[in-house]
Order: structure tokens, then sequence, then C-alpha cells
């Protein structure tokens, strides 16, 4: 599915958000999307998932405007996996994972026994089945973090949005996540990430979209986009970035390197 | 499906069957227990000859089917149907502010029917007059609370739950400076042991009354029943799986404050039904609405209907129900408390 973002703008009352902002995603992409707090990130994917109405531009799906789609239509192109809390009810793993059909559900339907199967498909494509009937406040974040991926894969999207989706995730969690979401953009999905860590825009992105002042400060390659330079006025400190042999090729890595010469 | 899935559904439906047979028990045996003695094979024969095309030969008095048909079946049955709505209301509200807390009076309709019933008292209405002014306000109450949420910058679950505490307290000073100034000796007594809650006085009229209302706000939970599990989730989320989260909160408020005015309106108010059963309910049936909301009403509509058979029988006089379900729901839920919640289950 392809998603375009052209010159978006939005604003809380005087507070201007986002400025003129231009991107585009199709399926196969993983779009990592840095900045600093408070740059704005949040409400660009709430603008992406139909929540918030900017007040020019506009957001198209495969050709098709937005703001002319209900609720239950976006659901069925882009889902939403938010950053893995402690949920308020201890609903099962499986049950958490149902609450992704409601789109394809009637106001008053509730999902049947053929429905359970294809949550144990989604589990077991990303090696959790056996978790199901277990509740999600007692299962590791990173399992949580899995769980409300096959929530958003049984949606039947072909966007995926997710904020910050190694947020509260160990180094192994963070990797095996990070994995799974490269895995299903070679399957065709399209993937936007948020993320406060070049790092993971180097290992698992093929395209970056840098937020400064609301603005995008670059659009592109991560090797290309993600520079010192960059880096070093994106967060305001000086970075290093360095290949390293890895996997018998070259990786990207960012480094910090001290405190960013106020002169 | 896995062995462990059937047994997982086999158990469900059996604490389902069980759940329900204890239901109907309690109600038929809730016309045995009294100060009028009525035999179970006289009250089978009594409720079997109302059936239509039933005949049987009278062998008990007239003083017993009285008392069964025209005392406690009004009585038996607003019981059920006010236990069933309280708890069926406390575990909808628990679910739309993703609060195990909440309790069926957090928007302010227990207060405000308690308000009502007061007026209606002072006014000198009758019966009737005080069941619809405490009726009203009830759903006044929620109104003026919605309203304030929706005019209010606040994030929506935040701000209904401070209008509703706002509005609550108003309501409840309002009933203060009423018994205040209310006739000591009728009047005042009167407010206080409405207050307290009771069926004591129930007509067939008043079961009529709350069975219709109750059934209209039920009916639209027990359909919506899979998509409250959606209010659970947060705001984002919940958008983001294709509902209209307004709409389909302002349905859930409506109907629970429907069935939570109605049901204080007849009995008076009655705590903890709302806030211990749903708990309850989740111990036995884990926390997907599906099952929640069928257990509340078969749990909660039991358990009012024992509460108030103790209400009659305990004592030579009628205990309130509101002191009741306090002294039961209260160490129940420092149990609860102790135990860290239900959240440990299943």
């Amino acid at each position: 599915m392809k998603i375009e973002v052209e010159g978006l703008e939005f604003s809380y009352k005087e507070h201007a958000v986002l400025r003129g902002l231009d991107f585009s995603a199709e399926g196969g992409d993983v779009v990592a999307v840095l900045g600093p707090n408070g740059v704005g990130k949040s409400t660009l994917f709430r603008c992406l998932l139909g929540f918030l109405h900017p007040q020019k531009g506009g957001i198209r799906i495969d050709g098709r405007d937005i703001r002319t789609m209900s609720s239950a239509e976006t659901a069925r192109c882009i889902a939403y996996i938010p950053q893995s809390v402690s949920p308020a009810f201890n609903y099962t793993v499986q049950d958490t994972v149902l609450m992704g059909l409601t789109n394809q559900l009637g106001t008053f339907q509730s999902p049947r026994s053929g429905d359970v199967r294809k949550v144990v498909e989604v589990l077991d494509s990303l090696g959790i089945a056996h978790l199901r009937h277990r509740g999600c406040g007692q299962i590791s974040g990173g399992e949580r973090q899995l769980t409300l991926l096959a929530r958003a894969l049984i949606q039947n999207a072909g966007i995926l949005v997710m904020d910050e989706p190694t947020a509260n995730l160990d180094y192994g969690n963070s990797w095996r996540v990070m994995e799974r979401i490269a895995d299903l953009a070679r399957g065709g999905y399209t993937v936007i990430f948020s993320t406060h860590d070049p790092n993971h825009a180097f290992m698992h992105a093929n395209r970056v979209l840098v937020l400064k002042d609301g603005g995008a400060l670059a659009v592109g390659a991560p090797r290309e986009v993600l520079t010192e330079g960059v880096l070093s006025r994106l967060y305001n400190i000086n970075v290093l970035i360095r290949r390293v042999p890895y996997n018998g090729g070259e990786a990207t890595i960012s480094l910090p390197a001290g405190a960013a010469n106020s002169d | 499906m896995s062995e462990l899935e059937r047994n997982g559904k086999f158990s469900y439906r059996i604490k389902f069957v069980v759940l329900a047979a204890a239901f109907v028990a309690v109600f038929f045996g809730s016309f045995i227990f009294g100060r009028y003695a009525v035999g179970f094979t006289d009250l089978v024969k009594i409720l079997a000859n109302r059936l239509p095309f039933v005949k049987i030969e009278q062998t008990w008095t007239d003083a017993a089917e009285t008392v069964a048909i025209n005392v406690r079946m009004p009585r038996i049955i607003a019981a059920a149907v006010i236990g069933a709505a309280l708890s069926t209301a406390g575990a909808s509200y628990q679910g739309m502010f993703r609060n195990p807390m909440v309790s069926p009076d957090i928007l302010g309709a227990s207060t405000g029917a308690g308000f009502g019933a007061a007026i209606g008292i002072l006014m000198g209405f009758n019966y009737v007059g005080i069941t619809i002014s405490s009726f009203g306000l009830g759903l006044a109450a929620v109104f003026l609370a919605y309203v304030i949420s929706r005019a209010s910058r606040l994030n929506g679950t935040l701000s209904m739950v401070l209008a509703g505490i706002m509005v609550s307290s108003l309501f409840s000073a309002g009933t203060s400076f009423i018994k205040l100034i209310a006739d000591t000796q009728n009047q005042l007594p009167a407010i206080t042991y409405w207050l307290m809650g009771s069926l004591n006085s129930i007509k067939g009229s008043d079961a009529l009354f709350v069975s219709v209302v109750v059934a209209v706000g039920l009916i639209p939970l027990i359909l919506l029943k899979w998509r409250i599990n959606l209010l659970t989730v947060s705001e984002d989320e919940a958008k983001s799986l294709g509902i209209n989260t307004g709409r389909l909160r302002f349905v859930v408020i409506i109907c629970a404050t429907l069935v939570t005015a109605a049901a204080v309106s007849v009995s008076g108010m009655i705590g903890w039904v709302g806030l211990v059963i749903p708990h309850f309910c989740r111990l036995l049936f884990g926390y997907d609405y599906r099952r929640i909301i069928p257990s509340s009403i078969l749990l909660g509509g039991a358990f009012m209907m024992v509460v108030d058979n103790l209400a009659r029988t305990v004592t030579t006089g009628e205990l309130p129900l509101g002191v009741l379900t306090a002294f039961v729901g209260a160490p129940v839920f420092v149990w609860l408390i102790l135990r860290g919640g239900a959240s440990d289950e299943n």
C-alpha cells in the first residue's frame, strides 16, 4: 500500500507543529522517523491515522484522500502499534489479538471460533502462539509488543505505524521486535516507525524522515541522510558515524561523542 | 481446536450453567423466605396455576397466594432486575473508564436520583411521583456531567470523571440541604430511610417500570458486549482498530445511566453491587466483556435477591439494603485488595 503526504501543516491553536511536510512510502519500505522530543512525531502519526485533520496539505492512501475515509475504512488500510505498556485490564494475548478483527465485524457481531484460528496463525508466525492464554500483564514487554504487532497484522491493513516500537524493551527484545518488523516489510507491508536511536534506522530502515522544527530536515536513505552534521544538529550533541564489518559485509553505526560546542 | 481450548470453553460453559441454575434456584427459593411461610409444594402449585391453560385444584390458602404473588413476586423481580442493572452498569463504566474501581454512580446518577427522591418527599409527592422525580434527576445529573465534560479542554475520560465528582457533590449537598429544611417528624425519616435503600414498599407497577427501563438499557449493552472491550484500551488504539469511540462511549453512558437511575429510583441508594460483582465475574470468567456482561446480569441479580432475602428475614424489622450490601461488600473488597485484585487471574 502506498501512502503519500503532501504539504502537511498542523498546528494546535497558534502553535505550529508540522510545517509543509512531504514524504511518501510504499509496500516494502521501512521508514524511520527521527527527531528530538516534542518535534511532532506523535502529531504526524495521529494525522496519518486520521485522528487529527491537518489545516493544510493532505494524506492519500493508494490515491484516496484519508479525510474521505471512515474510521473502519482507515483501519483496513493503516494499523497502529502503540508503545508497549502494562494494560489496565489483564486480557489474554488471544483476546487482545482478536480486537484487531473489529473492522471486519458488524457493530453487534463478535468474533467466532474460526477467527480464533486466524489469531493462532498470526501468533504462530510471530513465534508467540504458546502465550495465547496468558494475560498481557504477565508477559514480557517484548512479548507484549509482539502481541500488539499480531493485533495489527490480523487487522489486514497494509500500512503499519509504530510509535517507538522498542521503547521500554531490553536489548534482546528490541532486536527481536525490529527483526520481525523488517520481515514484515520484506513481505510487502509499508512500515513507518518512530525511534530515538539512529542505529535502528541504520540497521532496519531503508528510508529515513528527519524532523526538525516541524519540517522535514532530510528524507532519504539512512546512509545518505543521517550524516554526522545532521545528527549533531538534531540532538545537539556531537555524533560520530562509523562503518564496521558486520555479518560478512558492512554496517553503519552512530556513536555519541560528547556535548556539542555551543558556539 | 486444541484440547486446552476445548477444556477452557467447556469449563466456561459449566460455570455459566451453574451460575444460571443458581440464579433460577435463588429466584424461586426467595418466594419461600419471609415471615409468612409459603411451602415449596404450595408455591409450585400457585405459580403453575397462573400459567395459561393450566388449572390446579386449590390446596393452598388465599393468604399464601396473596403473599407469593402480590407481595413477594414484585419484590423478587425488582431485586433481580436492580442487581442485574447495577452490576452491568458498573462493569460497563469500569471498562469505559479503564478503571476496575469505578462504580455506577461515578457520573452522578445515584446522587442525582437521591436528590430527586428527597425533593419528591419534601414536596409531598406520592410514591409514583417520588420515583419519577428520582429517575428524572438521576438522568439529569449525568446529562449535566456529560455536557460539562464535553465543554472541557481536558481529555474525555478525565473531564468526565471530574465533572461526575463535581455534579455528585453538588447533588449530595442539595440532598443535605433538603434534609435540613425537611419536617423532622415525617419527611426527614422518610428521606433518610429512602437513601439507605429498601425494596419494602415495592408494588407490581414498580417492578414493571424498573424491568421495562432496565431491559431497554441492557439490550444495547448485551448487543455491544464485544465492542465494550475496545473501550478498555487507549483512545488512539481503539480508534485505530476502526471504531467511533465517541459514539460508542455515548451509547454506553446512556444505557448504563438509564439502568442505574431506574434501579436507584425504585430501590434507593444501594452501593457496592456495581463495584464488587464485576470483580467476581472477572475472577470467574476473565476480562472479555462477551462473558462479563451476561455473568454480571446473572450474578448481580442473584446476589441482590439473596441480600433482599436477608433484609426481610434477619431481623423482625426491615434492614436497609444499602447497609446490608456494604456489610457484605466491604469485607469482600478488602479481600480483593489483599489478594491484589482480579488482575492475576487467567
